[in-house]
């Protein structure tokens, strides 16, 4: 059962500050701010909630066993302001918002964040990850964990993940560089796809676009069995393949040294390529 | 040869290069026997692999194809058989370029040096095909208006229908930018259901048809999930 603690108003000339306990087994809800929202790890047992504006603004902080959360009071709905969070790096996360930017850093407990509009950045996060936004570009560094993502309408940048990823955009490009992860999918309808990273043996790789090229950038020493297909579009590669395969009309199988891992790469209507890393 | 004009030629046949690069070729083609005889023999395959028939394979093909199969390699006149490969575990050069003419003409020289009559694997059908399509031309049938369009249309329905009930709520731009997606995806189930009615035993195309199906009802239920509409 939730605890309303206390509604925190406060003003204090630029800014709102409100700071609550916070302990282990406890996660963290901020929920329906719009503006910007910038979440810090800090070593306290304690969330602070600071944010910056000129007017009277106030936060509902509610607690249960579970969690705390943090909902705009009456006062801030709708006003968009840049709010400041520091907070336990080992406290999960869970981010919802309209019309949000959202940076964090620096946690380890996992991570959630959904927003209709807003670009998302996360660094040095681990523990998993979640990012939704119908608008907005995500881009997340540093990584260790499962990372799932979806832009309906942006650009994603990942790079430094260690763990599963999967990237899911409706209109925009997808770049994953430097990944090392053993489960990559990664499809886009309109818009280009991009990986360089380590390819393990028992890995399974999986691009696709509809509209856009598709670039694999790869070690000289990958072992891989590779399809590529494309119904309007080209293959080109800079590593040496033994093809094993017309199989199908639009689809070239080969295998890259002893054709271990599983690569999947289909472009309907664009350039698939296989470089060398540089 | 130089490599440089070697790799260029495809892509200038393909109509790839930008106006200044067409117009390098071009200078260097007046001066260079032995590309001009190369791009001929490049429009030629490709000519005549346009002419090519699909065909059933009779037999598991693949080894004689292999024996006969030929790619252009990146340094001069450069070419590799892949059965011969095996065997020396020779490097195949280090740049290859595959169009869909080339494919087709790489099948041409396959069927002319294993005297097979196809030059395609094509396997039974995939298992992945949805079942509510009896046959791959109920797809273009029921895209022109007769029946239902995918196996997901209910579902897409459901999601819709429940997205544009928080029509009012949302902000204009989270609309239009809903809207213009689900034109983009709508764009590339036609545009792959084209496909497959031009080139209905593709199995490449019948499968993509339903990958683009499915990433519409993914993108509907992702989107309304962010925007917390109720189904």
């Amino acid at each position: 059962m939730l605890e309303f603690l206390f509604v925190a108003s406060v003003a204090l000339g630029s800014s709102a500050d409100t700071t609550v306990s916070i302990e282990r087994g406890q996660g963290v809800v901020i929920e329906n701010f719009s503006g910007r929202l910038i979440v810090r790890a800090w070593d306290r047992p304690e969330v602070r909630f600071e944010a910056e504006t000129r007017e009277e603004a106030n936060v509902n902080v509610a607690r249960s066993a579970r969690e705390l959360s943090f909902r705009p009071g009456r006062r801030w709905r709708n006003r968009s302001v840049t709010t400041v969070v520091r907070m336990p790096e080992w406290a999960p996360l869970d981010i919802r918002g309209n019309e949000l930017d959202v940076e964090v850093e620096g946690l380890t407990g996992g991570l959630s964040v959904r927003t209709i509009e807003g670009d998302i950045r996360i660094r040095e996060v681990s523990g998993g990850v979640v990012a939704r936004s119908v608008a907005g570009v995500l881009e997340v560094e540093d990584v260790e964990g499962s990372l799932e993502l979806f832009s309906l309408d942006d650009d994603v940048w990942v790079s430094r993940v260690r763990g599963d990823v999967s990237v899911e955009v409706g209109d925009g490009d997808i770049h994953l560089r430097r990944i090392d992860s053993r489960n990559v999918q990664a499809s886009t309808v309109d818009g280009e796809v991009e990986f360089e990273g380590v390819i393990w043996p028992d890995g399974r790789y999986e691009l696709t676009t509809h509209d856009g090229d598709i670039t694999l950038e790869v070690d000289e020493a990958v072992s891989a069995s590779v399809s590529v297909s494309t119904f309007d579009g080209d293959f080109t590669t800079e590593l040496p393949v033994l093809l094993s395969g017309l199989y199908r009309s639009r689809e070239l199988r080969f295998t890259l040294g002893g054709g271990e891992a599983t690569i999947i790469m289909r472009a309907f209507d664009g350039e698939v390529r296989l470089v060398r890393s540089r | 040869m130089d490599k440089h004009w070697t790799d260029s030629l495809s892509e200038f046949l393909d109509g790839h290069l930008d106006p200044a690069e067409r117009r390098e070729i071009d200078r260097h083609l007046e001066t260079c026997e032995e590309c001009r005889g190369v791009l001929e023999d490049l429009k030629a395959v490709v000519v005549e692999a346009r002419g090519l028939q699909d065909r059933e394979p009779a037999q598991d093909l693949w080894p004689s194809i292999a024996a006969g199969l030929v790619m252009r390699g990146q340094a001069a006149g450069d070419v590799i058989h892949l059965e011969e490969h095996r065997r020396t575990k020779a490097p195949v050069p280090s740049y290859v370029r595959v169009t869909m003419p080339q494919l087709a003409a790489a099948g041409l020289v396959l069927m002319m040096a294993s005297g097979a009559a196809a030059w395609m694997l094509r396997p039974a059908l995939s298992d992945t095909w949805p079942a509510t399509f009896a046959s791959p031309s109920a797809i273009w049938t029921a895209s022109r208006g007769g029946g239902p369009v995918s196996p997901y249309a209910e579902e897409v329905k459901v999601l819709e229908e429940a997205l544009s009930r928080l029509g009012d709520v949302l902000a204009p731009s989270t609309v239009r930018i809903i809207q213009k997606n689900l034109i983009i995806i709508d764009q590339a189930i036609e545009e792959s259901a084209e496909a497959l009615r031009n080139d209905p035993n593709d199995e490449f195309l019948r499968d993509y048809l339903d990958w683009v199906l499915r990433r519409k009802v993914e993108y509907l239920r992702e989107t309304a999930a962010i925007v917390g509409a109720e189904i």
